[in-house]
């Protein structure tokens, strides 16, 4: 395969990070842009292994402000992309089954509230109404937004690099990128599986391996894979078409209508960072038993599908957007299990911070790199 | 209760909840409203064939660009598996693809190897593997290999025939003899080459494996005696090299024309050898033009703004398509927009594909699982053995205006 030898921007990872900033600066009128994504397929890594869950519901101000703006990207998305994304509107129903964490959600809705997101406090009998068939005798409190909901994240990723490829942009699969070059502080240029490009701006967006593209440049990133798993389930008649997007907060277990199944997945707290994305069966049979202690019909179902992928985690869950040490690379990384349906606006963010020196449709100051170094961490609660 | 899911671990959905009217004896997928519709890639990512892979994987993602991404409004995804161009590596990547019951049916291998170790394991899960890219003719012999398998490619023995009636239609050739090796590639292509030669008219009074060394000089030297106007070459680089600087080093082959097969067709053979022969060299290998062809070379520049490096890329394009037209004729939708997708089914729909306009020629698929029309091959005549790189490939010599349509 020919590459250029130069190219005025380089991404590298074609995820759905890698695929929105390549089309929002190709959009601002830069198409000497270059995405590399070392997989035959664009959007395999953990974009394509995703749940596909979009939410407003978050506990900290930055993260719903992303979903502000993210999520109405994915609701224009035929329209401004031309790619239809099945935006599903079923909401998310956070079930809380101890003190702690109803605390704590009582003020991450107030302060949805106060940002407009009108989320829906329900009682512990509120939430067993809206879910006859689950067992939640334990369960304190829950809350509901409608406009939380699921999208189809290979439709993204396609859709972006397609429309930038239209525009003139280029994003090339099979290319791995093995090093970065940096002189004097400075970006010069990648090493590739297929030769060198000189360029003075590379952005890492290689999602759970960006640490390893952060090292290239010389810059550690707190970024790290951690496996996480799901599995689908042959059909269910009984669960309703409106079957909302559930999370039993208390175990980071969750459900969602698959088809005419449900797609089940649980965070196991004790999964080793890593690069394994085989799925853990002795993890996947606990997993297997909180899902039917809490939904007794799935004792009908049978297995239809199972894969892991892996989580890109900083610590404190939340992303890491912006600049770094060395000029010229920045970093779009670490969305801590939530990135895909932050990836729209992430990525138009990127190509503001890139081509104005900082971003103008939100200020995502907070979210530099810096802030690991300063100890301005960020504390998030919502994350599963 | 713990029994019970494990039991359905192992059996995966034979714990299923009975289905409404799957009535297909292979099976049914069932893809819902808003789920999307899952295809395999069983494509040989790591190992000798990664770049061809990726190639191949390329043209796919433009044939699924080429219908916004959706077919029967679901949205489109594929999941990729590694078959590492190794036998035992494409059987266990069949056997996690017929784990995941929701992927209709499978393109892919680009080795024959990965293809002759996937075919058994997909067929006990009754899924269809359509391939872009296996030549091996075997693959489609259901003796050995269960169906359903199909291919969108020409397999390897057409060339041969193409070359014999070359050979006689365009060079006049009365007389082959032929140097072939142990290959089975380089055997079938020997026996089909000498049997449509014969057929045409021809004679073919000398054939030999290729022995390096001394016994060469022997072989040409009977070689001579026959008289042939052509020498067929079904070998590899290094062998075909080796024999046709010798023979040239004698008089009386200088004027002899020589013909190779597509594992000559590289810009590393004509560089090796010392000279050009002047009866002509002259190569069989795949070719893609015509106007689809064109348009599909536009949307790749657009895309990857580059070129593609082999016809493979045009393969990979008609099998996705096929496949998804196969699939559309298949699928039984009902008003909820579930679409009930039989395997037998796609095996018959795909099978009954007649003349459909793919960029590599006409296709339509014969029950033994074979698509292509053969009209993607051509002779390359290679004059200038000093080509640079970037001249490469050499444009098609005959037959004039192969034509993809
Ligand atoms: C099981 C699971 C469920 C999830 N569920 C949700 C959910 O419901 N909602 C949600 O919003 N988020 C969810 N997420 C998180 C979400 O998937 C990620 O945050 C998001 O997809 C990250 O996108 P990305 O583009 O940064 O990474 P990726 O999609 O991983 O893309 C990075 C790409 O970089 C490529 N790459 C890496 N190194 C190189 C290199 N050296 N050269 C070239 N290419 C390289 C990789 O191959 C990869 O394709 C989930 C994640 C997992 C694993």
């Amino acid at each position: 395969m020919e590459l250029p030898q130069t190219a005025e921007i380089i991404i590298i990872g074609g995820g759905v990070m890698g695929a929105s900033t390549l089309y929002h600066l190709a959009a601002r009128g830069h198409t000497n842009v270059l995405l590399l994504e070392q997989e035959p397929f664009f959007g395999t890594g953990a974009t394509g292994r995703c749940a596909g869950g979009v939410r407003y519901q978050f506990g900290t101000e930055i993260n719903i402000r992303l979903s502000q703006a993210s999520l109405p990207m994915l609701e224009r998305f035929a329209e401004e992309i031309g790619q239809e994304v099945d935006y599903r509107k079923i909401g998310y129903l956070f079930v809380l089954t101890n003190e702690a964490d109803v605390a704590t959600f009582r003020r991450n809705v107030a302060l949805q509230h106060r940002l407009g997101v009108a989320t829906v406090w329900l009682s512990g009998d509120e939430v067993r109404d809206r879910l006859p068939l689950m067992r939640l005798e334990g369960a304190l409190a829950g809350t509901f937004y409608g406009e939380d909901g699921l999208v189809d994240p290979n439709s993204v990723v396609m859709g972006y690099i397609q429309a930038a490829q239209r525009l003139g942009a280029r994003a090339v699969t099979g290319v791995a990128v093995t090093g970065i070059g940096v002189a004097n502080g400075r970006i010069t240029h990648i090493t590739t599986s297929h030769g060198q490009i000189a360029t003075p701006i590379v952005i890492n967006t290689a999602g759970p391996w960006a640490a390893q593209v952060g090292a290239m440049a010389g810059v550690s990133l707190p970024i790290v894979p951690l496996r996480r798993q799901m599995f689908t389930t042959t059909p269910l008649p009984q669960i309703p078409p409106d079957f909302p997007f559930v999370i039993d907060f208390g175990q980071s277990l969750y459900f969602h209508r698959e088809g005419a199944g449900l797609l089940i997945g649980m965070s196991n707290p004790h999964e080793q960072p890593g690069f394994d994305q085989r799925v853990d069966e002795a993890w996947e049979l606990v997993n297997l038993e909180a899902a039917v202690a809490r939904l007794p019909l799935l004792e009908q179902a049978g297995l239809a599908a199972r894969w892991a992928g892996l989580y890109e985690v900083t610590p404190d869950a939340h992303p890491i957007l912006g600049p770094t040490a060395v000029s010229g690379f920045y970093v779009c990384g670490g969305f801590s299990g939530h990135g895909f349906m932050h990836g729209p606006i992430a990525g138009k963010l990127m190509s503001e911070i890139v081509l104005d020196g900082q971003a103008r449709t939100l200020d995502v100051r907070s979210l530099e790199l810096r802030r690991f170094a300063e100890g301005q961490l960020i504390h998030e609660y919502n994350v599963v | 209760m713990r029994r019970f899911l494990i039991l359905c671990l192992l059996a995966l959905s034979t714990c299923a909840a009975p289905e409404m009217s799957c009535t297909d004896p292979l099976g049914c997928v069932f893809v819902r409203a808003n789920q999307p519709l899952l295809l395999g890639a069983l494509l040989d990512v790591s190992g000798p064939a990664a770049a061809l892979s990726n190639e191949v994987a390329q043209g796919m993602t433009l044939a699924l660009a080429q219908r916004d991404n959706r077919l029967l409004e679901h949205p489109l995804r594929v999941q990729l598996f590694d078959a590492r161009c190794e036998r035992a590596a494409g059987e266990a990547a069949a056997r996690e693809i017929a784990r995941t019951e929701q992927i209709v049916a499978v393109l892919g291998t680009v080795c024959g190897e990965s293809a002759s170790g996937a075919l058994l394991p997909l067929a006990e899960a009754g899924m269809l593997l359509l391939s872009p890219a296996n030549s091996a003719p075997q693959l489609t012999n259901t003796a050995v290999f269960p169906p359903p398998y199909f291919r969108a490619i020409p397999h390897s023995l057409r060339q041969a025939e193409l070359m014999a009636r070359f050979a006689t239609e365009m060079l006049q050739a009365e007389t082959a003899v032929i140097f072939y090796n142990e290959t089975p590639y380089s055997e079938g292509l020997r026996q089909t080459f000498a049997s449509t030669f014969t057929q045409l008219g021809g004679s073919v009074p000398f054939q030999t494996r290729f022995s390096p060394g001394s016994s060469l000089d022997v072989m040409l030297q009977v070689v001579i005696l026959n008289e042939p106007d052509v020498i067929y070459l079904p070998l590899y680089e290094i062998e075909a090299t080796t024999l046709i600087n010798t023979a040239l080093s004698l008089p009386r082959l200088q004027e002899i024309a020589f013909l190779g097969t597509d594992s000559l067709l590289l810009p590393s053979f004509t560089a090796g050898l010392g000279a050009a022969p002047e009866g002509g060299l002259y190569v069989s290998g795949y070719a893609v033009s015509g106007q689809g062809y064109s348009q599909f070379l536009a949307a790749w520049q657009q895309a990857y703004a580059t070129a593609p490096e082999t016809p493979y890329a045009a393969f990979a394009y008609d099998a996705t398509d096929l496949l998804l037209n196969a699939i559309a004729a298949a699928a039984q939708r009902d008003s909820s927009g579930t679409l009930l997708i039989g395997r037998a089914a796609l095996r018959q729909a795909l099978a009954e594909t007649r003349d459909w306009p793919g960029l590599s020629g006409s296709l339509t698929c014969a029950p033994s699982g074979e698509c292509a029309s053969g009209s993607a091959l051509a002779v390359f005549r290679l004059t200038d053995i000093d080509q640079p790189a970037s001249a490469w490939p050499p444009l098609p010599y005959w037959p004039q205006g192969v034509d993809g349509g």
